[in-house]
């Protein structure tokens, strides 16, 4: 699968073209990503990948790489550095 | 010049929600700029009292918040396509949450308990509460009151803290909320002024009982956990001294795993409260935070009523 459409994803979310995401990039990193647009964030993901994220999942994405892990989980293999 | 409030547990608490859930990193901020001394008063205290300096605990009791803070906004989102609350029935909201004992004490009464502190509409509610209510408590002869849907007991620990002699009793469905109030009101020494039954008040109601009405009743966050609100209502207007009041709160258009009841408007409430026979005296509405387009936005609404 590819990384290009988490990306896009992102881009979406957050409004900013230039993001680019990496397994470390957490809310620390990223202007805007508040709790507002961590769901905003997860609902995106679930709608374009056909997933669904348990509270335990939502609450544990606090980095690229921990929602790159729950997808994994779920069947979806995202390479990502 | 105002003496600087060290509020050392304030600090451990938001350095711990920022390394948890860094996507919530603000909102200790913002309560704070918002409040300002009078928040950091009350939620220091609750933080020293509640856990003790046990940072593990609160470690646990914020990632119930985030938990429960995810997913009901999350719930909400799909509310603001669908505008109707996911169909449940008031057994499966049971079954899933107030019969849930890993459910109740790991996110459902964390998140409860934090919220009225982390959520501006929750502290706002909580200061009418103050203004307008416990007041009557405080200076009432009979200073009894009953609390339906204890929940955390968040509200049942602000009336028997307002003065010594003020004794309460609880009644809820779930006997893991009843425990998890007990713990909460014991940790702010004010436990054995303080007694709960289980007991669905619409299926058997207190009147019915010894001792079935009380000078004051609090209920908040109910009615929309309920099928049939105004049933509830009537058992509750029952339970009430002719002359006592009462705080009634609810929610308005806002979605959560065991909301089955949709509330559009505080004017439905007050026409419940009054069908059910109550004069309501006062109220306030609430919103979490200001629409960015037309969605609807969670509110709380709360009512003096007698």
């Amino acid at each position: 699968m590819s990384l290009d459409r988490l990306q896009s994803i992102f881009r979406d979310v957050f409004r900013d073209d230039t993001l680019v995401i990496h397994r470390d990039l957490t809310a620390k990193d990223v202007k805007g990503w508040d709790s507002f647009n961590h769901i905003n964030l997860i609902v995106a993901i679930e709608d374009a990948y056909g997933v669904t994220f348990r509270t335990d999942e939502m609450a544990g994405a606090a980095a690229v790489g921990n929602l790159v892990d729950v997808l994994r989980s779920k069947g979806i293999a995202i390479a990502i550095d | 010049m105002k003496t600087p409030f060290a509020t050392p547990a304030i600090g451990r608490f938001e350095a711990t929600l920022a390394r948890v859930a860094p996507f919530m990193a603000g909102t200790v901020a913002k309560a704070r700029a918002r409040f300002g001394r009078e928040w950091e008063e009350a939620f220091e205290d609750f933080l020293n009292r509640f856990f003790g300096g046990d940072d593990a605990a609160m470690g646990l009791a914020i990632k119930g918040y985030v938990g429960f803070s995810l997913e009901m906004a999350k719930l909400q989102k799909r509310f603001e396509r669908e505008r109707v609350y996911a169909a449940k029935t008031y057994a499966e909201a049971a079954a899933q949450v107030y019969h849930n004992e890993a459910y109740v004490n790991t996110l459902y009464a964390p998140g409860i308990l934090l919220s009225h502190y982390l959520w501006p509409h929750y502290f706002n509610q909580l200061r009418w509460f103050h203004a307008h209510f416990a007041p009557l408590v405080r200076e009432a002869a009979d200073r009894r009151f009953c609390e339906v849907g204890v929940g955390s007991g968040f509200y049942s620990r602000q009336l028997l803290s307002v003065a010594p002699d003020v004794r309460g009793h609880a009644f809820d469905i779930s006997a893991h909320s009843l425990d998890y109030t007990a713990r909460h009101l014991e940790r702010f020494g004010v436990r054995e002024r303080w007694s709960g039954t289980l007991r669905n008040v619409i299926a058997a109601p207190p009147i019915d009982s010894p001792d079935g009405q009380w000078p004051f009743i609090v209920s908040a966050d109910v009615l929309e956990h309920l099928e049939d609100p105004p049933a509830f209502l009537r058992s509750l207007r029952r339970m009430l001294q002719a002359g006592g009041i009462g705080f009634i709160a609810t929610v308005i258009t806002s979605a959560n795993t065991d909301h089955i009841y949709l509330y559009n408007s505080w004017e439905e409430i007050r026409d419940q409260l009054v069908g059910a026979g109550f004069r309501v005296l006062d109220h306030q509405e609430d919103i979490a935070y200001e629409p960015r387009a037309d969605e609807p936005v969670p509110r709380i609404a709360a009512f003096l009523v007698t």
